[in-house]
C-alpha cells in the first residue's frame, strides 16, 4: 500500500504527538509505530520534495527548449533547404515523442517521460507554425492554435501529471483570444459557422470539457485551477465580441457571479471550489469597486440601450436560474432520503445567498438605466445602483470573512478584511475627501470599526448557541 | 493521486467516466501512440494539402505591387500585394451591391513581356474558357484573397524586397491548378 503524503512539520507534530500518548500509555510503542509507518518517512519526504523540484527544472528547460523552437519558427531559416526543414519538423516530433515512450515504458524515469512528451508536444505547435511558412499558407493563423491545442488534449488526459494542462490551456487562452478579439466579424463557428452570430470560440468548453472532468476524477486541484481561469477568461470575452452594442461590466459581474454560484455548489471546505471562489470573488468585486462610484453609475446611464439592457437582463437571469438549477439537480442526486424540502432549501440559501444577489443585482443594473434613465435626471438614477453596488461589497467582504471563518482558512478571511477597508478607503476618497475633512475620516473609520466589533460579537453569540444547541 | 467526494462527482453520473478513464487508462500506449500519430497527421495533410496543387499545377509568373511587412509580431509573414488584391474601378462583374464573402474569379491574360501573367476580368462566375484563372475571396471585410499574398521574407531583407516591388522588379512564381487553385512557390527579384 502506497504511504501518504506528509509534509516535514506535520511529521514532527505526529511524531511529538505519539510520543506523548506513548508516554502516556493511550497506546503502545508498536501501535505507534504502525501509525507512522503509514505516513512517507523524512527520507520519502525529502526524496519527493527533491523529484517534484527536479521535475519543475526539467519542465521549465522543456519549456525554454520549445520556445526556443518557436523563436526558430519567427526567425526565418531560409538558410536550409525546404526539404530539410520539413523532415526536421517530422524527425523532431517524432523522435522525442519516441523517447517519451523509451522513457514512460522502458525506464523508470515516468515522470522525466511527462516532460519529455510536453516537448514533443510543444515542438508538435513549432511544426504547426514552420510548415505554414515553409508551404507559404494564406490560412486563418489561429486555425494553428486550435489544432495545436487538439494535438496536446489528449496527452494531458493519458498523463499524469498537469504539465500538459498547462500547456493545453496557455494554448487555447491564446486562441479563444486571437478569435475573439481578432476577428469577430467572421461568425460563430460549431461544426459549422453561424454567421448570425460573432465569433464566440464557442468550441473552447468542448475542449475544456475532458480536461475537467480528468481534473475531477484524479482529484487534482491545481488542473481545476488551470481550467477555472481559461473558462472565465472565454466567459469574459463573450460580452466583448458584442462590444459595440452595450457597456459590459454588468456581463462581466455576472460571470464573476456566476463562478461564486459554482464554487458554493462544492460541498463546504473543498479544495475544487477555491479557483472558482477566487476568480469570481476577482471578477465580481472588480466590477463592484467601479460600480460603487456614484460618478461611474452617472456615466453608465449618458447613453442606455434599451434593446441591449433588456437581452443582458434576460442572459444574466436565465444563466442564474440554469445554474442554480443544475446545482439543486446535483444535490438531490446526492442527498440521502428523507432530506425535507425546508432543510434543502435553507441549506440552498446558506451557500448561494452572495452569488444570486450579485447575480440578481448584475440583472437589475444592466436594465436599471435603461428603464429609470430616460425618465429621471442622471444623478438620481444614479443612486440605487451605487447603493446596491456598495451593499453587495460589503456583504461580500463579510461573506468571505465568514467563509475563512467557517473552513477554517485564513486566506478567505484576510480577504474578507482587506476588502472591507478597501471599501472603507474607497468611500473616504469618494464622500469624505472633499467635505468632511479629517473628521469625516475619523467618523466613517470609528463607524467601521464599530462594524466590525459587531460582527465579532455577533460570530461569537451565534459559536455559543452553536455549542449549546 | 485519490479523488474527493464532491457534488460532481457523487452526484453526477460521472461513475460511467471513471470506467471511460479506467478503459483509457488500460490503453495508455496505444492512445499515447494514436495521439503521435494524429499529430502526425495534422502535419502531413498541412503537406498534402498544398502538394495536391504543387503535383497537379502549372507555373506562372506574377508581379507582386506591394510588399508589407507585417513582422512587429513573430510568425507573422510579409503580405504580397498583386494587382488583382484591389478592386477594379469598374467593381466585381456579377457581385451585387454590399455583398461580401463571396467567391471571385480572376482570368490571367499573358504580360506584354510574355513572361508574366496579368489579370483580365475579376467576376463572381467560373470562366469557362480554357484559360487561366485564379480563384479567390471577397471576404466579410470587402478585401480580396487568393491565397498567395503569406510570404516569409529572409531576416533584414523586407527593403530590398519592397523596393523591387515598387520597381516591378519583384515577381510571384505561383502554380496554379485548372480550377484555379493557386500556391505561392517564390519570388524572384528581377536585377
Amino acid at each position: 500500500m502506497s504511504k501518504s503524503i506528509l509534509s516535514h512539520p506535520h511529521r514532527a507534530w505526529l511524531q511529538g504527538e505519539l510520543d506523548l500518548w506513548c508516554n502516556r500509555g493511550l497506546i503502545s510503542t508498536d501501535q505507534a509505530e504502525r501509525i507512522l509507518d503509514l505516513y512517507e518517512s523524512p527520507v520519502e519526504i525529502a526524496e519527493r520534495q527533491k523529484s517534484v523540484a527536479l521535475f519543475v527544472l526539467v519542465g521549465l528547460a522543456a519549456a525554454l527548449i520549445g520556445l526556443a523552437a518557436l523563436l526558430l519558427v519567427g526567425y526565418n531559416w531560409s538558410a536550409l533547404p525546404d526539404a530539410f526543414k520539413v523532415a526536421l519538423i517530422f524527425g523532431s516530433v517524432v523522435g522525442v515523442h519516441a523517447a517519451g515512450f523509451y522513457m514512460r515504458y522502458r525506464t523508470a524515469w515516468r515522470l522525466t517521460a511527462e516532460v519529455v512528451f510536453f516537448l514533443g508536444c510543444v515542438l508538435y505547435g513549432a511544426g504547426l507554425g514552420l510548415m505554414g511558412q515553409i508551404l507559404h499558407l494564406n490560412s486563418h493563423f489561429p486555425d494553428g492554435l486550435w489544432w495545436w491545442a487538439l494535438g496536446v488534449l489528449p496527452f494531458a488526459l493519458l498523463l499524469d501529471t498537469v504539465l500538459l494542462h498547462i500547456l493545453l490551456t496557455a494554448v487555447l487562452a491564446i486562441w479563444v483570444g486571437v478569435e475573439v478579439i481578432g476577428f469577430p466579424h467572421l461568425g460563430a463557428w460549431l461544426f459549422g459557422r453561424w454567421r448570425f452570430l460573432p465569433n464566440l470560440g464557442l468550441s473552447l468548453p468542448l475542449l475544456t470539457l475532458p480536461g475537467l472532468i480528468w481534473a475531477y476524477r484524479k482529484g487534482s486541484a491545481a488542473a481545476v485551477a488551470l481550467y477555472a481561469p481559461l473558462l472565465a477568461w472565454w466567459l469574459l470575452l463573450l460580452p466583448l465580441a458584442f462590444h459595440r452594442e452595450f457597456y459590459p461590466i454588468y456581463l462581466i459581474g455576472a460571470v464573476g457571479g456566476l463562478f461564486l454560484l459554482l464554487a458554493q455548489s462544492h460541498p463546504a471546505g473543498s479544495r475544487f471550489a477555491i479557483p472558482y471562489r477566487l476568480y469570481g470573488i476577482l471578477i465580481a468585486g472588480g466590477m463592484l469597486v467601479p460600480l460603487s462610484f456614484h460618478q461611474v453609475n452617472k456615466e453608465l446611464a449618458r447613453d442606455p440601450h434599451l434593446f441591449a439592457g433588456i437581452i443582458q437582463t434576460g442572459g444574466i437571469l436565465l444563466g442564474t436560474g440554469a445554474a442554480l438549477a443544475a446545482g439543486v439537480w446535483w444535490r438531490r442526486r446526492d442527498d440521502t432520503e428523507g432530506n425535507p424540502y425546508q432543510d434543502e432549501l435553507r441549506d440552498l440559501v446558506s451557500r448561494q445567498w452572495l452569488p444570486v444577489c450579485v447575480l440578481l443585482l448584475m440583472a437589475f443594473l444592466s436594465s436599471w438605466n435603461v428603464l429609470f434613465g430616460q425618465i429621471a435626471d442622471r444623478d438620481v438614477t444614479a443612486i440605487v445602483p451605487t447603493l446596491l453596488a456598495n451593499a453587495a461589497l460589503v456583504a461580500s467582504a463579510f461573506w468571505l470573512m465568514r467563509v475563512g471563518l467557517h473552513e477554517d482558512r485564513g486566506a478567505p478571511f484576510a480577504a474578507g478584511v482587506a476588502s472591507f477597508l478597501l471599501w472603507t478607503v474607497l468611500r473616504y476618497i469618494d464622500l469624505f475627501g472633499d467635505v468632511g475633512g479629517i473628521l469625516g475620516a475619523s467618523c466613517l473609520f470609528f463607524l467601521c470599526g464599530m462594524a466590525l466589533l459587531g460582527v465579532a460579537l455577533y460570530w461569537r453569540r451565534r459559536k455559543e448557541i452553536h455549542h449549546a444547541v | 493521486m485519490q479523488s474527493e467526494p464532491y457534488p460532481l462527482a457523487e452526484a453526477l453520473p460521472l461513475r460511467p467516466w471513471d470506467r471511460r478513464l479506467a478503459w483509457i487508462k488500460e490503453r495508455e500506449r496505444g492512445l499515447l501512440a494514436v495521439a503521435v500519430g494524429f499529430q502526425v497527421l495534422v502535419l502531413l495533410a498541412m503537406l498534402g494539402m498544398r502538394a495536391v496543387v504543387l503535383v497537379r499545377g502549372e507555373t506562372v509568373l506574377l508581379r507582386v505591387a506591394h510588399v508589407y511587412d507585417r513582422r512587429q509580431a513573430l510568425d507573422r509573414p510579409a503580405n504580397l500585394s498583386y494587382e488583382f488584391n484591389q478592386l477594379p474601378p469598374g467593381g466585381i462583374l456579377g457581385l451585387p451591391p454590399g455583398t461580401r464573402d463571396q467567391a471571385v474569379f480572376v482570368t490571367l491574360i499573358r504580360d506584354y513581356d510574355g513572361r508574366h501573367w496579368r489579370m483580365g476580368t475579376m467576376t463572381t462566375r467560373r470562366p469557362t474558357t480554357d484559360g487561366k484563372y485564379l480563384q479567390g475571396r471577397f471576404d466579410e471585410r470587402g478585401g480580396l484573397e487568393f491565397g498567395i499574398e503569406n510570404y516569409l521574407l529572409p531576416e533584414g531583407q523586407y527593403s530590398l524586397y519592397e523596393r523591387a516591388a515598387r520597381e516591378r522588379r519583384l515577381s510571384a512564381e505561383v502554380v496554379l491548378t485548372v480550377d484555379g487553385q493557386a500556391a505561392l512557390r517564390g519570388l524572384h527579384l528581377e536585377e
